[in-house]
């Protein structure tokens, strides 16, 4: 085939122009890493990472959830133990009380000491979580739930606040749960344990209040001391179990994350063993590309002439 | 002695008028769309003599314009069909690039925008969390719109290029009229002039790359160029304008005419054919329209789910939640044509239900055509008003007469209007209007499994108690509800009133109340915004999630763009064979020029030596008579 010497020229450098094209594509496969820069160089691959991309996001955001809930979770855990601390001391007092050697002002000794820890324990129940909500907020509440004048209530609704995409945990107590028996099956002494200190606080400061009637009255006040604390360690076995979840759980994100983050790398990212070869050959061609019409275009019967 | 003159006379003109082609060949061996010219020698008329026919010599019968008909049509053809497809890919690559920034893409808005709302769920009482929120949902609207202007540019930008090749396309075609004008005048004995004709090849060929034709060459030596629609672009020394104006059907949009007379004729791609002027009407009518729309239908779908879950909650300031999106409306505009002057009204009635198209609808006489812009299906409709695909159409004023249409911008329009509605953040809704609550006093171990709200129900937060008579049965009471009485208990059976729906589980006792009451503090309270985290996984955009939504636009996009490089790749690959075969037949080639330069040299020498010979002879004869 013979060509016009124009056409030749032209088709000799458009050909350069393809393979310096083709060895740029390259190029900017090889310095960003990534083998699909915009869809249009693999619309399949380019769609899939899209969608693992907002896969990862969703599951960062489950972290992020899951993360805060085992800081609140944790907070609550302690909050309980103390919370279980104070009871015990209290029970225990109590018991000390019903001690035959006491007299009336050791009664009033007891219950100064009983007020005491009431109002500690109230301190706990309206503890912060220092995020800005209550420990135990139940499903939610701006101010402190429990009142602290009167007979104590629960201001917030009765339940949990809960964090979490697929799974959700919870990131509060159900305060009137624990303290006030509320949505506890009801057996004797499943009330609230603020009314019951008060009342045996009232009781003990009684000194008419002795033998049977101080036993019954100690006797009903423990029961509920004792429901309260079974309630806190039910209250923390949960925890305990949703802690235990939750670490699977963020086990499984990240192993989920990783899985993603390969995979994307797989889609989308260079392989430059690949990509380095091809551009030698590419080089390659092109040297030959440019060295041969660098020759040919030398030959002319005119140099004869 | 004359005759052997003569002969060499003529053999000297002949291989100088050679030796002038040659060089005008060498001058021109790079000039645009010069076609190779050689000469044609005939032997002149012999004379007899008794012993038969003497020659007299050589003629220059012909100066040839190596011209072949045939590859040179390969080529213009080819023209047409590169530039349309290089044009179209070239735009689909900015619109590939455009959409396919991926890192600071619409997915990414959406997915932060759901990241700011978990931690509303985490922190519901923390102002600062729900600050971010909104100010991430301005971010995320901010995207859309964004994304729908660049679109818009680009859009704008193919408008420029076709009012800009309808301006060369005119200046081309008026130029190769008059070329037929001075061609026919120069005519000489059916010989045109090459240069002429070389230049008017250059024109046409610059006409096909930017639309299709058909060329018929006349026997007067002009041309006459019809489009692929078979409009007269070059009739004779006539030739038509091409142009723009406004769409009748469609004011929105850049109609290019060709204009012949008074008379304009619209035209589409599909008129236009191939060439550059229908890849770009192609690009901008299906390409950019596909994507405009799915952009519009992802951000109404957006835009309507967040709505709604907002809706079904309350505030920090417990009041019903508002809109937190604001969405582009519908636009219904009139042909030009339309007689019947009715108003249409398109109103929006399920975002999630929207399609990512624009639409026509036209009026036959009997019934309603509504034509999808971007697939180009037609459903009928017996009568308006009319609810389908998310849409309202409703006929405000007059009627439509027999042939009016209208053009609905749907789905385009959406994300160029989208925006936050809310101003506070106190308006996020993050809580429901009422919580679920087991009485103190139950004695059963049931308990609540789950619990949602709905938007609109005014008993939505009044207070409602189920009192279970037995394990199996239980009352309601409340207001709203009915209070009935008697019914059966299954456990995980959702048990719906006012909007809400909850499920119990566990075994109750007799007597065993489960509370619905108003939601105590809804500032504090993140069900509603956990539920608004929880929608980008569902199904909300014509049956995809958002995420998979943005991903099948990336891939359509992308789609596209690799279909239409290698299409382009393809033409191209054409095209250069067409003309390596064209310029093989009539380019130059130096080589062969060169050749031919030595032989047309040695064949004036020897011409010349013909002549010195007869003149050698004469000298002879002269010399014999003076001895």
């Amino acid at each position: 085939m013979k060509l016009s010497t124009a056409m030749f020229a032209q088709r000799a450098s458009a050909g350069i122009q393809e393979r310096s094209a083709s060895l740029a594509k390259l190029q900017e496969a090889v310095a960003t890493g990534r083998r699909v820069n915009q869809p249009g160089d693999d619309p399949v691959a380019a769609a899939e990472a899209e969608r693992l991309r907002s896969s990862r996001a969703a599951m960062a955001i489950d972290r992020r959830m899951m993360s805060y809930a085992t800081s609140m979770l944790s907070h609550a855990e302690s909050a309980l133990a103390s919370g279980g601390d104070i009871l015990q001391t209290a029970r225990e007092l109590m018991i000390s009380a019903g001690n035959g050697t006491y007299g009336p002002e050791d009664r009033r000794q007891v219950a100064t000491q009983l007020e005491g820890l009431r109002a500690e324990l109230l301190a706990l129940a309206n503890q912060r979580d220092g995020t800005g909500g209550y420990v135990f907020g139940g499903q939610g509440t701006a101010d402190a739930p429990f009142s602290a004048a009167g007979e104590t209530t629960f201001s917030a609704n009765a339940g949990t606040r809960m964090t979490g995409m697929g799974m959700a945990f919870d990131t509060t107590v159900n305060g009137a749960r624990v303290f006030l028996g509320d949505g506890a099956t009801a057996v004797p002494g499943s009330g609230s344990i603020f009314a019951a200190l008060d009342t045996v606080i009232g009781q003990l400061r009684d000194p008419a209040l002795s033998g049977s009637a101080l036993t019954a009255a100690l006797s009903t006040a423990i029961d509920t001391a004792d429901q309260s604390l079974d309630r806190i360690l039910t209250a923390r076995t949960d925890i305990g179990e949703q802690l235990r979840a939750i670490e699977s759980r963020t086990r499984l994100l990240e192993s989920g994350d990783l899985r993603a983050q390969s995979r994307i790398s797989e889609l989308i990212d260079t392989d430059y063993a690949a990509a380095l070869t091809d551009m030698q050959s590419h080089q390659i061609a092109m040297q030959a590309a440019m060295q041969t019409y660098a020759q040919i275009s030398r030959l002319s019967l005119f140099d004869y002439l | 002695m004359n005759g052997l003159i003569g002969i060499g006379q003529s053999g000297l003109a002949a291989a100088y008028a050679q030796l002038q082609v040659t060089g005008q060949n060498i001058a021109n061996a790079s000039t645009a769309g010069y076609v190779r010219q050689s000469t044609v020698l005939e032997s002149a008329t012999a004379r007899y003599t008794g012993a038969g026919w003497l020659g007299r010599g050589v003629n220059v019968a012909e100066i040839q314009r190596n011209y072949d008909t045939f590859l040179g049509q390969q080529v213009t053809r080819n023209q047409s069909l590169a530039g349309g497809d290089a044009v179209r890919a070239e735009m689909l690559g900015q619109l590939d690039r455009l959409i396919g920034d991926t890192e600071n893409g619409l997915g990414v808005a959406m997915d932060d925008f759901r990241a700011a709302l978990a931690d509303v769920v985490n922190q519901p009482d923390d102002p600062g969390t729900r600050q971010a929120a909104v100010s991430r949902a301005r971010a995320m609207a901010s995207q859309f719109r964004g994304t729908a202007e660049q679109l818009e540019q680009i859009g704008n930008a193919v408008d420029l290029r076709l009012i800009d090749g309808a301006g060369k396309l005119s200046d081309d075609l008026g130029r190769i009229a008059d070329l037929n004008r001075q061609i026919v005048a120069n005519n000489q004995a059916g010989r045109q002039p090459s240069d002429l004709l070389d230049q008017r090849d250059v024109l046409i060929d610059s006409v096909a790359r930017r639309m299709q034709l058909s060329r018929h060459d006349q026997p007067d030596g002009s041309v006459t160029l019809l489009s692929a629609s078979g409009a007269a672009l070059v009739l004779g020394t006539q030739a038509a304008k091409v142009s723009t104006r406004q769409d009748p059907q469609d004011a929105s949009k850049l109609q290019v005419t060709i204009d012949i007379g008074p008379s304009r004729i619209g035209m589409n791609a599909a008129a236009f054919g191939s060439g550059e002027m229908a890849g770009l009407l192609r690009f901008r009518d299906e390409d950019l329209a596909a994507a405009q729309g799915r952009v519009g239908q992802l951000a109404a779908a957006v835009a309507g789910a967040y709505n709604d879950v907002q809706r079904q909650g309350l505030d920090a300031n417990g009041n019903p939640g508002e809109d937190l999106f604001s969405i582009g409306a519908p636009v219904a505009m009139p042909a030009a044509t339309n007689v019947g002057g009715a108003t249409l009204e398109v109103t929006v009635l399920d975002p999630a239900q929207l399609e990512g198209a624009d639409y026509r609808l036209r009026f036959n006489g009997s019934a309603y055509e509504l034509e999808n812009l971007a697939d180009g299906t037609v459903q009928e409709l017996p009568a308006l008003p009319a609810q389908l695909r998310g849409l309202q159409l409703v006929v405000t004023f007059g009627a439509m007469t027999i042939g009016d249409s209208f053009t609905i911008r749907s789905a385009s329009q959406m994300a160029l209007g989208m925006d936050v509605a809310m101003s506070d953040w106190r308006g996020l809704a993050t809580g429901y209007p009422a919580a679920v609550e087991m009485a103190p006093g139950n004695t059963g171990s049931v308990s609540l499994a789950g619990f949602t709200a709905a938007a609109g129900d005014p008993n939505a937060a009044e207070p409602v108690a189920i009192e279970f008579t037995s394990p199996t049965t239980f009352n309601v009471t409340g207001a709203g509800t009915g209070n009935p009485t008697g019914l059966t208990y299954t456990p995980g059976q959702p048990i719906s009133y006012n909007g809400w729906t909850l499920t119990l589980q566990g075994t109750p006792v007799a007597g065993d109340v489960v509370n619905l009451a108003p939601t105590a503090n809804p500032a504090s309270d993140n069900r509603n915004v956990r539920a608004m985290v929880g929608l980008a996984d569902q199904p909300m955009v014509n049956g995809a999630n958002f995420s998979t939504a943005f991903a099948s636009l990336l891939s359509d996009v992308g789609t596209r763009t690799a279909r239409s490089n290698a299409t382009a790749d393809g033409s191209a690959a054409l095209l250069r064979n067409a003309e390596n075969s064209f310029s093989n037949a009539s380019g130059v080639n130096l080589d062969d020029e060169a050749a031919r330069l030595l032989q047309y040299q040695q064949a004036y020498r020897a011409a010349a030596q013909v002549i010195a010979t007869a003149t050698a002879m004469f000298d002879t004869v002269l010399s014999m008579v003076r001895s």
